[in-house]
């Protein structure tokens, strides 16, 4: 096993009495695209800015390639790419002094790669000579995207990267990380609560509730443990007294309507079934949202 | 380093081009004053009309041409709007982590502590150049303006003057630079410094003519800052600066070892 992109080992941040985040402990693997969820106030910022050395942890350690995040900061942040949840900008700045000026600061970005970017992400040259005061959210964010990924790093940490992105631009952002992280290598781990995003974008998630890790699962192992829906309906009346197979839950039950919510394979419940006058069966697909819903609720794995 | 201390200084140009050219316009009108007294004889008038004990509660500035051309670096006005002005730039720490930028500056590979030591710089330049644009128009008016015969001020005062008000100037910074330090908000770093500032200069001039102020006194960075005693010849500038220069260290010390832990 190789130096994991992100390392979190019982990391825990109180601030005073209130528990920000609590024995957080999770690797994260060099070129894995990695959705950070949780509630609004769950924890994901907090977990983020102790990463970046912003925020000191009460207890615990990060690692960035291996670079203790507080005792060798500097390389740690050397190696990221960072998107703050809220966009901070300069407001007499132009779109263009502001990415000179962040440049500046270091890792020097080569200019093919902040052009390629600008051009993703449909940021025109007018666009650039504008005075950031006069900028959109969306604008604004559109920006924040571009100097994040800009340096290239290989370790980026995206805080809710599509808030205020239109469907275009979170469709160019999808495009751009997939890009990045395949060809790239680069390891992405981005803070969201918008499922659809999360379920298009990474291989893996972690859910965080409360301060605490309640599961990190890929989204292969979200799926076969994803409970189905299966509606049957029945062309006579039948009662309820039929057995149902192991995983399987009666929802609801009705004389010629059932509900069922099964985990595993859908073949013994078809067995079940065949022996009843079934006239309908309707499978719910799978979504991360249901099932993401309910660890978020349950607060367990 | 170059790349902050730009940043910043574009920030402020603004309040700092109004500042300075306050501080101009303010000598220049001084020598204009002086000189028409001068040339009235109005000096000389006061020092006659005016029992001693008021002149000296007055002060040297009033009493010849040189020292009024000088009061620029020792009237509150002019001492007070340096000091906040350096106050001011000093709680900058406290509005990038209020405003977030801190987060998108030290994303970079850059240490902490080079927020405080930019900010530094900026009060260096800030004061330096104050002196300078001071020092520079009292000589432009006194080239231009002084009437024939009149004693100019001494160099040796005006230097000294500009190096008591940097160090009063500077030591009122640091002490805001530190509060800064561990501060969310600008507002609460500056607010409470610059009320704090005014208080201390009071306290000191009421320790002139108060003897229940004056123990009090000692703790005010004005109380080391004697503009008039320099006018007339006498102060303990060793002392004063060996003062204003240790609290100086002491709280810039005290500044860069609490951003160096604190949350961001």
């Amino acid at each position: 096993m190789g130096v994991p992109a992100i390392r979190l080992e019982g990391l825990t941040k109180y601030h005073g009495a209130v528990v920000g985040i609590e024995d957080l402990s999770l690797d994260v693997e060099p070129g894995e695209v990695f959705g950070f969820l949780g509630a609004n106030g769950a924890g994901k910022t907090t977990t983020i800015r102790t990463v970046l050395d912003l925020l000191r942890p009460t207890r615990g350690s990060a690692a960035v390639m291996g670079f203790d995040c507080q005792r060798q900061s500097f390389e740690s942040r050397r190696r990221i790419g960072y998107l703050p949840g809220e966009m901070p900008v300069y407001p007499e700045l132009t779109g263009a002094e502001y990415l000179r000026f962040l440049s500046a600061l270091g890792p020097q970005p080569p200019a093919s790669r902040t052009e390629w970017l600008l051009r993703r992400f449909n940021v025109s040259d007018l666009d650039l000579r504008r005075r950031m005061r006069d900028y959109s959210q969306g604008m604004k964010r559109k920006l924040g995207v571009v100097q994040a990924l800009m340096t290239g790093a290989p370790v980026l940490i995206l805080d809710e990267p599509t808030s205020g992105l239109d469907p275009l631009m979170i469709e160019a952002f999808a495009e751009t990380i997939h890009e990045i992280s395949r060809t790239g290598g680069a390891t992405v781990f981005l803070s969201s609560h918008i499922l659809s995003e999360v379920d298009r974008m990474c291989s893996r998630i972690g859910i965080v509730r409360a301060g605490r890790l309640v599961a990190v699962r890929t989204l292969a192992e979200l799926r076969a443990s994803a409970p189905r829906r299966v509606t049957v309906v029945f062309s006579t009346p039948v009662g309820n007294s039929q057995p149902l197979p192991q995983g399987a839950v009666r929802v609801s039950c009705e004389p010629q309507r059932w509900i069922v919510d099964i985990t595993g394979p859908l073949g013994p419940l078809l067995a079940t079934l065949a022996v009843l006058p079934v006239h309908d069966i309707g499978v719910a697909p799978f979504t991360v949202q249901d099932t993401v819903l309910r660890l978020y609720e349950e607060g367990t794995c | 380093m170059l790349t902050l201390v730009g940043r910043s200084f574009r920030r402020q140009a603004g309040m700092f081009l109004s500042v300075l050219g306050l501080l101009v316009a303010f000598q220049f009108s001084l020598i204009a004053v002086a000189t028409s007294f001068a040339e009235r004889g109005d000096f000389e008038r006061l020092a006659q009309m005016l029992p001693a004990f008021i002149q000296n509660a007055l002060g040297p500035s009033l009493r010849s041409f040189a020292g009024m051309s000088l009061i620029g670096f020792v009237e509150p006005g002019p001492v007070l709007l340096v000091v906040i002005f350096l106050v001011y730039l000093a709680s900058e720490p406290a509005a990038e982590v209020e405003a977030g930028l801190v987060d998108l500056v030290l994303a970079r590979p850059l240490a902490r502590q080079l927020l405080i030591t930019r900010t530094l710089l900026l009060m260096a330049i800030a004061v330096v150049s104050f002196e300078a644009a001071t020092g520079v128009a009292i000589w432009l008016g006194l080239l231009w303006l002084a009437p024939a015969g009149v004693a100019w001020p001494r160099a040796s005062d005006a230097l000294t003057l500009m190096a008591y008000l940097t160090a009063t100037a500077w030591c009122c910074g640091s002490i805001a630079l530190a509060v800064a330090a561990r501060s969310r908000r600008r507002a609460s770093a500056l607010g409470p410094v610059a009320i704090g500032v005014v208080a201390m200069y009071l306290l000191q001039q009421l320790g002139d003519v108060w003897p229940v102020a004056r123990h009090l006194a000692v703790l005010s960075p004005f109380h080391y800052f004697p503009g008039s005693e320099v006018l007339n010849g006498a102060t303990d500038l060793a002392l004063n600066m060996t003062v204003l220069g240790a609290a100086s260290v002491f709280f810039i010390a005290l500044a860069y070892w609490q951003f160096s832990r604190r949350d961001l």
